[in-house]
């Protein structure tokens, strides 16, 4: 804990350092940034920007959820639909993404809708393909347990499959969050809205308030590593059996 | 020793397994797969021996003879390609219900207490909650693991998951116990130890039809009325020899006992041939 | 045939359908989009040329954030210390909205190659410099106590141990990091509209070139995919050991 104490002692102050020797247009230090994220927040700007941006998150990261997880498992269990599909998740994935922005304004136009498609194409591929290496992984020696039991194929499902599945669904969740936020910044920049944390920033950039900017994207990246390390308590609480990264977790003594 | 008619056939079981070569150069590698050459492995040959009702037949042999695959066929895990197997008079060609298996890798759910992994074969078959526990917690005790219900896999010793992995397989009660070296993942003296705890709980269960794979010539001899030699690739039986000890005379003193070292000689003879040693 | 074929035939066959009736500028049709790809890139090969303009500062800011990033993963990695230090702070980097620092890299830099160098460096780094570090850490401790017990001095089980185990892992990172920094190239270009990709994508939709914007899409999929493709394949034939990529 102390080390990392220190680290961030170092790091505010390398950072104010740098500030100080900066051009005309400056780079503010940590004081400037704090008070402009001071500012910010108790005007309520702050609030009522995350609010709207939030809601658009919200929806369009929730399809990806509903949409990925269930597609990411059909396709662990179907490896022939796993096959078929796995190219073209992977081709959403690493597709530049603002590339699209301009597509999809010209088919959605500018309000909200445009931003919720966004974050769903955004978030899904990530999502799917982590519950679609979940499922594929599931331990043979499980899979035949259930056999030697005669389970219908419905019964491994659900309770050998889906319990298996779990974590990998935590972690899909846990990089959604993640990936959501940022897939929402980045498409309220590009998009020319009126409201949002985007629009915080391109206001900002455009009145050099720098402070400011910086301040919003500290503070999106406080909300997201927050909500990830929600995502992990939750996890945590609901999944207490330690999934080891061997097929074979010992206990204690083996 | 009184001879049931013979619950578990296998005649004339050949098993051959096809793999691709790894390429053994970095540029080789980058080439796609399907180029390589396969290379056949043949895991079992002509594999002929039967396994009389009510009967304890270990099969021993060296690691690769194709002793689980030939395990795996009486569950129909495993398909033969040529000859059959047949259990309870009918050949087999998916898990049987009278058949229960037990895994070396113990293939208990994380996700479950002990208690509910051993329910699972019951939750299966559709009994119900309250029934499913009341049955268990005899066969729980059975096995010395009262008092761990509540716990999970990853919180137990490798001897006592193996234990929930026997109840778990012996709560619904099967015909036919088939063990796939279960006690190949522990150490020798948990695995003494296990030994004489499933002599006891298959005392306590009484007669049952078993099937033990192991690669350990005193486990074979100690456990078995039966145990049956393996040659390896291919897989054939190379002897089979009856165990004169009665159930009641299996105890650690006989271990040290004349007929003992005499009988893990013959055996020991037998495969050392196969395995080429010296001496 | 093949499942992924199967599957891009009945893609192409759902599009077909949607398309029917709908007027060009909103969703041409599979066949005037592919047309149009290839009258892009072979005819003329203006995609082509709009992805050589932006590979400057993709090379650039790529290899800067992979030069400076693996080092610094696998350091972390194998050092306890520094992980413990530093070790949230990458993981916050990785959820950063990056993409909004691009504005303010044109304030300190000016218009011209180095903000995108700085945007597609900032994209890349975090990936790079995880994934790096998660190989180090995960060096199985029994392999670094074989290295001890035959009398390796720490630098020696890093570099004999550690670096090898990390090898794969620094491949993925490659693979993760080319495919970040090509978004914060394309990024960083639409933003700032300047030349290259982004201002080629920002004159398709202000004319309503729906048509060259899908194809233009299409491409930078393809081109994403053959990359990924590639360097999976190095990947496996760099660790024939490990079964499957990170």
């Amino acid at each position: 804990m102390k080390v990392r104490l220190l680290t961030l002692a170092v790091i505010l102050a390398a950072w104010w350092m740098a500030s100080l020797g900066a051009s005309d247009l400056g780079f503010p230090g940590p004081g400037r940034v704090l008070t402009a994220l001071a500012e910010l927040l108790t005007s309520g700007r702050l609030i009522t920007a995350l609010a709207f941006t939030l809601t658009s998150f919200a929806f369009g990261a929730a399809f990806a959820v509903a949409v990925g997880v269930p597609l990411g498992i059909v396709m662990g269990v179907r490896p022939w639909l796993g096959r078929a599909l796995d190219p073209y998740l992977t081709a959403l994935y690493v597709m530049p993404f603002a590339s699209i922005v301009p597509l999809l304004v010209l088919w959605f136009g500018i309000d909200e809708m445009v931003r919720v498609v966004f974050i769903f194409l955004f978030t899904l591929p990530q999502v799917a393909i982590v519950c679609y290496q979940g499922a594929k992984s599931t331990p043979t020696t499980q899979i035949e347990v259930a056999r030697t039991f005669l389970a219908s194929p419905f019964q491994t499902f659900w309770k050998v499959v889906i319990p298996h599945e779990i974590p990998f669904i935590f972690t899909a969740l846990r990089l959604g969050v993640g990936l959501g936020i940022q897939g929402l910044v980045v498409s309220e920049l590009l998009i020319a809205s009126v409201r949002g944390l985007g629009y915080l920033i391109r206001i900002a950039s455009a009145t050099l308030d720098l402070a400011s900017v910086l301040a919003v994207v500290l503070f999106v990246m406080l909300l997201g590593v927050g909500a990830v390390a929600l995502m992990q308590r939750i996890e945590d609480s609901v999944a207490p059996w330690r999934y080891g990264t061997t097929i074979d977790s010992g206990g204690p003594n083996g | 020793m009184a001879d049931g008619a013979p619950k578990i056939v296998l005649e004339g079981v050949g098993k051959t397994y096809r793999t691709r070569k790894a390429r053994d150069t970095f540029l080789g590698r980058l080439l796609p797969a399907r180029g390589a050459e396969t290379v056949e492995v043949q895991a079992l040959d002509g594999l002929t021996f039967s396994v009389p009702e009510g009967r304890f037949v270990s099969i021993v042999g060296p690691s690769g003879c194709g002793k689980t695959t030939a395990l795996r066929m009486m569950d129909g895990l495993v398909q033969p390609d040529v000859g059959r197997v047949v259990v309870s008079g009918m050949p087999v060609v998916a898990p049987r219900r009278e058949c229960g298996f037990v895994f070396q890798d113990f293939g208990l759910y994380p996700w479950r207490t002990v208690l509910d992994n051993v329910a699972f074969g019951l939750e299966i078959r559709g009994v119900s909650r309250s029934a499913r526990y009341s049955l268990c917690a005899p066969i729980i005790e059975l096995v010395g693991l009262q008092g761990f219900e509540g716990l999970f896999p990853h919180q137990l010793s490798g001897g006592m998951q193996q234990r929930v992995g026997i109840a778990r397989m012996l709560a619904v009660e099967p015909e036919v116990l088939l063990m796939d070296e279960p006690f190949g993942a522990l150490d020798a003296l948990t695995r003494r130890l296990m030994q004489f705890e499933l002599l006891r709980i298959l005392a306590a269960r009484g007669t049952v039809t078993s099937v033990f794979v192991t690669h350990d010539l005193d486990e074979a001899i100690l456990l078995a009325d039966t145990v049956v030699v393996m040659t390896g690739r291919p897989g054939r039986v190379s002897d089979i020899v009856d165990v004169p000890f009665s159930r009641a005379q299996r105890n650690a003193a006989i271990l040290e006992s004349r007929e003992f070292g005499e009988l893990r000689h013959r055996l020991w003879k037998q495969l050392q041939g196969t395995l080429r040693i010296a001496g | 045939m093949p499942p992924p074929l199967v599957a891009l035939l009945a893609i192409l066959a759902i599009w077909q359908v949607l398309s029917v009736g709908q007027p060009a500028y909103l969703l041409p049709g599979p066949g005037v989009v592919l047309t149009r790809l290839w009258q892009l890139t072979a005819v003329q090969p203006v995609l082509w040329g709009a992805l050589q303009l932006s590979l400057g500062a993709l090379l650039v800011g790529g290899s800067l954030a992979f030069a400076v990033g693996v080092p610094l993963g696998v350091v972390m990695g194998a050092s306890g210390p520094l992980e413990r230090a530093v070790g949230p702070y990458a993981n916050a980097m990785y959820v950063a909205p990056v993409s909004a620092l691009t504005p303010l890299f044109v304030w300190w830099f000016g218009i011209g190659l180095e903000p995108r160098i700085a945007t597609v460096f900032v994209f890349s780094a975090p990936v790079i410099v995880l994934t790096c570090y998660r190989g180090a850490r995960e060096t199985p401790r029994t392999l670094a106590e074989v290295a001890r017990v035959f009398g390796a001095a720490r630098l020696q089980i890093f570099t004999l141990v550690v670096l090898p185990h990390s090898l794969p892992y620094v491949v993925t990172a490659a693979r993760l990091g080319i495919g970040r920094a090509v978004k914060g190239t394309v990024l960083a270009e639409l933003v700032i509209s300047i030349t290259g990709l982004g201002e080629l994508l920002s004159g398709f939709a202000h004319v309503f070139d729906t048509a060259s914007l899908m194809a233009s899409v299409a491409f930078l999929m393809l081109f994403g995919l053959v990359l990924q493709a590639i360097l999976a394949r190095v990947e496996v034939a760099v660790a024939p050991w490990r079964r499957q990529a990170a």
